[in-house]
């Protein structure tokens, strides 16, 4: 029977906070104020000794009245890390670190600063992530706005295996992170993209390069591609329902691939 | 000038001080013994002189050099049934604790039962005196008379048998009239009310909020069996209860005072993480994914305070609300979260935007029949969540509905009489 891998995961509760934290100086999630819970298996981020965990908060504007009242409830935002095993709640005895935004404090400032930085150990005796050795992007910002149009084509042309020899990086980096078959994975998505692309009703929504973001993070060996909202640059839509794809690209082999 | 009239005059200046007699055994006139009927006032000289001036003027005979009355041979004396008349000039009640009647009522509470009850002391103001007067008529419990210029009685009360809850301020009283009067003139009759000392206290456990509060919970997408670890949550609170009967100090009046207070701060407190229930809630596509692992988490606080103090005044049959405070407040939030050790391995990274509050609210219905009606409400509960799948390649973003906005029935709690609060249990 296969040990179940470690799992490192980050998790946030936050309320009426725009919100950016980052593992490593890399983006693992946003808010623009919405109240939400989120959670993410960071394996592929993690470094096998100490590890950045950096927030940034500041006040969201007032959500929206609803019924004339004013949506209540004071900024509320925490974070923790954990670490186990797929298959059972570490709980508190799983938590590497912790950070909690002290409720009742005065107003931030309108711009997001950073108000926490910590670090746990990854307590890993496995090789750096594949990431830490990628050289800077090093790109012009045509070249981005080129891989992000080809991206949508493939996916409006349908074509799975170009898609596909964009994410092999992706494979690899999960594949080791997770103790996974990188072909098995490569295998799933294929699926998954077919399934969504037999819909008669998929589409691509057209991407305006012109109001493409590109954030450079961990060190400029990636590349944080976001639309000017700061959602994903690409999006599909389907009788499933929108499918919005992220784009964290990398330089690998020369060529740009997706990282995340 | 008639001999009866000039006996009046006689009586009067007796009576006002203004002439002072030895009266003699032959006088008639009542009380009369040889002493003095009324000392003389040393510092009163020169009323004394006006006083046996008068006399002087009224008496059909001479006096003596003494100012005492010389028998005459040619007056006879007068017969002493038809010599005094008395008039009632006024009747006066007051209670043991000082107070007096108004527009004929006095309403009194005694102390307690173990008491003979409240002395109603009668007392009354006569010009002349028959010797039969004042005659004071008492009915009520009994009918009595008595006679003299005061008397007393004690009008009781007996334990009323309240079988409602808090209805005390609904007994009646016990009543007395009493009446006084004389050869002349009566007094007004007077109305005494005896109303009883008890001092009725209980405590009300508002058992419907307690379930409402309950049934509000029970729309969180839960399996039953978690739903039943909220009860341990609900703190014991209670209410305390009490009425009783009360002299108005600063009129004839009483009144029943009511008083209501206590509840719980927090009356419930929540921070509990559950597995959704049941999965059918979660939309096709992401089943697969996030069939295990979705949870909601209740958490947050209610308080529920209650105090009230008012008065029922029988004659008007109505409260007078001195004080209303209630306090029912604070909201339990439900959010939704994924634990990503228990999601399928394929997910990597899940977001969930679903979070509704259940709030209470009360407020006091000040009215003839005072009561606290409270508003349960559920904001609705509509999920958004974004799972990136299959390792992180594909996101799915859905938006389902948990259940929608509900108002939970309102209760209304009445604090006194109608026994909804205290058939509660």
């Amino acid at each position: 029977m296969a040990t179940e891998p470690t799992l490192f995961v980050v998790n946030v509760d936050t309320r009426g906070l725009l919100v950016h934290v980052w593992v490593n100086d890399i983006t693992v999630y946003t808010n623009a104020g919405v109240q939400a819970t989120f959670a993410e298996k960071i394996n592929p981020l993690v470094v096998p000794q100490a590890n950045t965990v950096a927030v940034s908060l500041a006040l969201a504007p007032p959500a929206p009245a609803k019924d004339g009242a004013p949506a209540s409830g004071e900024p509320r935002f925490r974070i923790t890390v954990q670490r186990g095993t797929r298959g059972t709640d570490p709980g508190e005895a799983g938590i590497l670190l912790r950070y909690g935004w002290p409720p009742g404090q005065a107003p931030l400032a309108a711009l997001p600063a950073e108000v926490f930085r910590g670090a746990f150990d990854g307590g890993l005796d496995q090789p750096q992530p594949g990431w830490l050795a990628l050289p800077p992007v090093q790109a012009a910002n045509a070249e981005l706005e080129g891989f992000v149009l080809r991206f949508a084509d493939y996916l409006r042309m349908r074509d799975v295996d170009r898609l596909l020899a964009l994410y092999s990086f992706k494979f690899r980096t999960l594949a080791s992170a997770f103790d996974l078959d990188a072909a098995q994975m490569a295998s799933s998505f294929r699926a998954q993209l077919r399934r969504r692309m037999d819909d008669p009703a998929w589409t691509v929504t057209p991407v305006d390069t012109s109001r493409l973001r590109y954030t450079p993070e961990a060190g400029m060996r990636l590349v944080r591609i976001t639309s000017a909202s700061g959602g994903p640059p690409v999006m599909t839509r389907g009788a499933a329902g929108d499918m919005p794809f992220s784009l964290t690209v990398a330089r690998e082999a020369g060529a740009l691939q997706v990282f995340r | 000038m008639s001999d009866e009239t000039v006996i009046d005059q006689i009586a009067h200046l007796l009576v006002s001080g203004r002439l002072h007699v030895h009266a003699q055994p032959w006088c008639g006139l009542p009380g009369s013994s040889g002493q003095s009927a009324s000392t003389a006032s040393s510092s009163a000289a020169a009323s004394a002189a006006a006083s046996a001036k008068d006399a002087e003027k009224l008496a059909p005979f001479p006096l003596s050099e003494r100012g005492q009355r010389e028998p005459a041979a040619s007056v006879a004396p007068k017969p002493a049934e038809q010599s005094v008349i008395c008039r009632l000039l006024s009747a006066k009640y007051t209670c043991e604790h000082g107070r007096s009647p108004q527009d004929g009522v006095l309403c009194v509470v005694p102390t307690s039962y173990a008491s003979i009850g409240d002395k109603i002391t009668c007392t009354s103001q006569l010009q002349g005196g028959c010797g039969k007067h004042t005659a004071w008529s008492i009915g009520g419990m009994w009918t009595s008379t008595a006679t003299g210029t005061s008397t007393s009685f004690n009008a009781k009360t007996f334990k009323p048998a309240v079988t409602a809850w808090l209805r005390l301020h609904k007994v009646d009283p016990q009543t007395y009239t009493v009446g006084a009067e004389a050869c002349q003139g009566s007094a007004s009759s007077v109305e005494v009310r005896a109303y009883p000392p008890d001092k009725v206290e209980a405590k009300l456990d508002f058992t419907k909020l307690r379930k409402a509060i309950k049934d509000g919970l029970a729309v969180l997408p839960l399996s039953e069996t978690d739903k039943e670890k909220f009860e341990p949550d609900f703190l014991n609170f209670s209410i305390s209860c009490s009425e009783q009967w009360k002299e108005d100090q600063k009129s004839a009046r009483a009144f029943c005072e009511g008083t209501v207070s206590g509840g719980a701060d927090p009356l419930l407190k929540l921070e509990h993480s559950f597995p959704i229930y049941p999965l059918s809630i979660i939309p096709p596509g992401l089943e697969d994914y996030v069939k295990a692992g979705l949870y909601v988490t209740p958490s947050g606080e209610l308080t529920f305070i209650v105090s009230w103090v008012g008065r029922y005044w029988s004659d008007t049959a109505k409260w007078q609300h001195d004080k209303f405070e209630i306090t029912f407040s604070g909201k339990v939030e439900a959010k939704l979260s994924a634990n990503l050790f228990l999601v399928s391995k394929d997910v990597i990274n899940a977001e969930l935007a679903g979070v509704t509050s259940f709030t209470g609210t009360a407020k006091g219905l000040i009215d003839d029949d005072p009561a606290i009606e409270t508003e349960l409400m559920w904001d609705g509960l509509e999920a958004v969540i974004t799972v990136e799948a299959a390792w992180g390649f594909i996101e799915y973003k859905k938006e389902f509905p948990i259940f929608g906005e509900r108002k939970l029935a309102g209760h209304v709690f009445h604090l006194v009489g109608s026994g909804d609060a205290s058939s509660d249990e």
